[in-house]
């Protein structure tokens, strides 16, 4: 399957009276966009700012982080969820590159997360280093806000606008096009390859796992997929993990892993495809994933795989299952996981269960980081929500580390709520070492 | 558990995610029906949940009764 | 110039061997044995003092000992101690341990010193000390002690001090993040393409299996046995007085078992931000099976219910806190003369 992406690099946004796009610079109709991100009114209050990397700006809570795309064929950008059902993976795809489109809100919890625009969180994700079109809002119906967080209508929102922003380079011509493509190269002798990625799914009840084509992964079956699929929107972030360790949207459509092996597909190996995955919420479904995983990249003669988490926790049972069923199948496989060393590099082991089967892997550091940030001038969103709602990786006062948020606006906190602090899909620079 | 067994109490890991209490050492682990619902299956009738709680809390109590040399998991399904 | 002591044993402080074993604390204001090559391979530091105990002595009379090197060192300065190499002599490495921990407390100045790996002041002690990896003979003292000499430089230059296997110290308990120059995809990719090849990897998270704890003897008659029940799934009662965490939990809550002997669905909810909560609202007994425990009360089934029941979240809970906690729960358990207890987590 082939897909030609066409890169548009934005170089800054602002507001104006026609959305557009022009020699780098994008131009938003506010009034314009407001109206295609809440189309039937379930949010109020909704603004839009934007964030720039450098900027002495703080963006909290995050409910949901999109990449602007388009088609040229008319097609949806999101096909099941923003449009009608279609398929993913082939054709030519806009991309706004150097930017995302946030959802924001007024509550924060499990899952949502924090980024600084400058300071020492700046590195910690790709958020801090593209421009952040924010938009914020609080829920029309203010119930939806007590409990767990669904944010559908943030998330919706975020597709919705990504959606209407991408449209803005459409006729335009991109600064470079590149291609994916997984082309049979079974002469060449390649070693076999497939990615395993970890779905947010986990939940028995619809509103919270990763969207498939639109459709809520509750119950989910381990699915094989191609590589460009995920590239051009078929998979839509859910509201389940925290911010840390979270595949917001953005992840799925740029990312890095996906893009790595499709980059060496006929020159060091032979992808065969990505072989989607879910949280098990029992042993028995946890085992049946695993099998299934292991059984379809064995119909496609893997050689070798690598397995991509998310979260963790009882998710890190899944993480061992997979790879030693895959190794019980001869599949060569290397997995990527955080770590959680504990707010002071103490905790051991550093995942729930270990299994020593498990003799590869990549780790993208620690999920329990504890950070300092300063204060910061500006905050889009709600910088209370720090103290007063229940993040994992805030609190509202410790004998060690004071309250999360201080009286001067500085804060401390650990990367469970810092958002892809973890950087699974590939981003991360981060390991961990015993000292 | 580890700790409280330690300071000599007899103890019953009652838990779904096996795995995570093998790995930790747990001597005796009684599997639980899920993670959301430990003691009962939500999917069945409230009376038929008060007699699952009932029989996985005896099969406990057995359990804890039980000898064993090293770590075991017990099961009522 | 940064002020060096070195502590070193009888032998190697050449009063002599086994027979002086017993010698008490000396310090010589000079550079005696190995402390005057230790010297010359520290450029950031001087050595001015040897510090000379006898291993037996400070092995049996240890608090003596460190009492009367605490005299001896009264009015000195210095920066640092250096203690050994002391290869796989036992008694010297346990002592080599127990000089740098007490300087480090006391003196709030750094000590280091170097063993082999089965040296028994390797477990001891490397939790508080750098101990750099040493062979197991004397023999190997010029390989040694110029390892030991280059770390201990590092840190009075006031160089950072990287992870374990880098600069060649065993592991002190702390697993800390680190930046590397490479990104994850490109790690995982070369990696595969080792392990593909059958060429030799490094797995960034070498895995280690916990150990044991004694099976508690079996509960041989219920009926006449006094229980107490603790979960981990965060069940608390609704608006969560007392705070409990989602994830990553210091503390626990003592709820008492209502009266009626069911919890009801509207006063509990659960707090633990690790599954989804509907189940837990709508019936807490899910998790906590109260109405059972008073059933089984009732039929004379089990002797006696602690009227408490313990609450904390198991997501994210490090090891130092479950332990304390733990530890807390005992007390209250053994007060009320419990004799088996029931957990259950998420």
């Amino acid at each position: 399957m082939r897909l030609d992406v066409g890169n548009f690099y934005v170089k800054d946004i602002n507001f104006g009276d026609v959305t557009q796009f022009a020699d780098g610079v994008l131009t938003v109709n506010a009034e314009e966009a407001i109206a295609a991100l809440n189309p039937e009114g379930n949010l109020k209050n909704v603004e839009l700012d934007v964030a720039r990397p450098g900027e002495n700006v703080r963006i909290l809570p995050i409910k949901a982080a999109v990449a602007p795309r388009a088609r040229a064929d008319g097609r949806a950008a999101f096909p099941g969820y923003t449009g009608d059902m279609a398929s993913c993976g082939e054709g030519e795809l806009y991309a706004i590159e150097n930017m995302s489109v946030m959802a924001v809100g007024k509550y924060g919890g499990w899952m949502e997360g924090v980024v600084d625009m400058s300071g020492p969180g700046q590195p910690l994700s790709p958020y801090g280093n593209i421009l952040n079109l924010c938009f914020t809002a609080e829920n029309t119906d203010c119930m939806i806000d007590q409990g767990q967080h669904a944010n559908l209508h943030y998330r919706l929102g975020a597709h919705l606008l990504a959606e209407y922003i991408g449209k803005a380079v459409l006729g335009q011509s991109p600064e470079e096009w590149i291609t994916y493509d997984t082309v049979d190269i079974s002469d060449k002798k390649l070693p076999r390859v497939v990615m395993v990625q970890l779905l947010s799914t986990f939940y028995d009840i619809l509103g919270f796992d990763d969207l498939f084509y639109g459709n809520d992964c509750v119950q989910f079956v381990p699915t094989l997929i191609h590589p460009t699929e995920m590239l051009d929107g078929a998979l839509c972030s859910g509201s389940l993990i925290p911010a840390g360790q979270h595949n917001s949207t953005y992840d799925y459509q740029n990312h890095p892993m996906v893009k790595k092996l499709l980059g060496e597909h006929g020159k060091a190996i032979d992808f065969a495809g990505v072989i989607l995955t879910s949280i098990g919420p029992t042993i028995e479904r946890k085992d049946r994933a695993a099998i299934r995983v292991a059984d379809i990249a064995e119909l496609l003669d893997a050689d070798g795989a690598i397995y991509v988490q998310t979260s963790d926790g009882n998710p890190d049972i899944d993480f061992f299952k997979c790879i030693v069923a895959l190794e019980e199948k001869k599949i060569k496989t290397v997995g990527i996981c955080s770590e959680s060393t504990g707010r002071d590099g103490t905790t051991q082991p550093s995942k729930v269960m270990l299994d020593a089967r498990a003799d590869a892997i990549v780790s993208t550091g620690n999920a329990a980081e504890v950070l300092e940030l300063p204060k910061m001038e500006k905050v889009i969103g709600d910088l209370e929500s720090i103290v007063r709602d229940p993040y994992p990786g805030t609190w509202e006062d410790s004998t060690q580390f004071g309250p999360s948020l201080r009286e001067d606006g500085s804060v401390i906190m650990d990367a469970h709520s810092y958002l892809n602090n973890d950087g699974m899909s590939g981003w991360s620079d981060k390991t961990c070492k015993d000292f | 558990m580890k700790e409280i067994e330690k300071s000599g109490f007899p103890i019953v890991h009652v838990a779904n995610m096996v795995p995570v209490s093998e790995s930790v050492g747990t001597n005796k682990i009684l599997k639980a029906y899920g993670i959301p619902y430990p003691w009962s299956d939500p999917k069945e009738t409230p009376v038929r949940q008060a007699e699952q709680r009932y029989e996985l809390v005896e099969k406990a109590l057995i359990v804890l009764g039980t000898d064993v040399q090293e770590q075991t998991v017990f099961s009522v399904f | 110039m940064k002020k060096i002591i070195v502590y070193l044993n009888q032998f190697f402080g050449q009063i002599g061997g086994e027979e002086f074993a017993s010698t008490k604390p000396m310090l010589k204001k000079e550079k005696v044995g190995v402390a005057a090559a230790i010297d010359t391979q520290i450029k950031n530091g001087e050595v001015e003092h040897t510090l000379i105990c006898g291993d037996d002595f400070m092995n049996e009379h240890t608090e003596e000992a460190l009492a009367q090197i605490d005299s001896l060192l009264e009015g000195i300065e210095f920066d640092m101690l250096i203690a050994g190499p002391a290869f796989f002599a036992g008694r010297y490495g346990t002592n080599c341990g127990r000089i740098c921990k007490h300087i480090q407390e006391r003196y709030q100045k750094t000590a280091v010193t170097s063993m082999y790996e089965e040296n028994p002041g390797v477990e001891l002690f490397r939790k508080e000390v750098y101990i750099l990896r040493g062979e197991d003979a004397a023999s190997a003292m010029q390989k040694d002690m110029p390892k030991l000499s280059r770390f201990a430089d590092k840190i009075l230059g006031g160089e950072k001090i990287l992870w374990a296997q880098e600069e060649g110290y065993f592991p002190r308990g702390k697993r800390l993040q680190v930046t590397t120059g490479e990104t994850a995809d490109n790690r995982a990719f070369d990696m595969l393409m080792r392990k593909l090849a059958g060429k030799p990897f490094v797995t960034e998270m070498p895995i280690k299996m916990p150990d044991k704890v004694a099976v508690a003897p079996p509960v041989t008659d219920p009926a006449h046995t006094r229980f107490a029940f603790v979960t981990t799934s965060g069940i608390v009662p609704i608006g969560n007085p007392d705070k409990i965490q989602t994830g990553s939990a210091t503390r626990f809550g003592r709820y008492a078992f209502p009266e009626e002997g069911v919890l009801k669905e509207g006063e509990w909810e659960s707090i633990h931000g690790g599954y989804d909560h509907t189940y837990a609202n709508a019936d807490p007994m899910t998790h906590v099976p109260l109405d059972v425990f008073s059933k089984m009360l009732k039929e004379e089934k089990i002797g006696y219910l602690h009227p408490f029941f313990y609450s904390t979240t198991g997501n994210h809970t490090n090891e130092s806190n479950s332990k304390r906690m733990a530890q807390e729960i005992v007390e209250y358990l053994k007060e009320d003369n419990i004799q088996a207890v029931i957990l259950n987590s998420a």
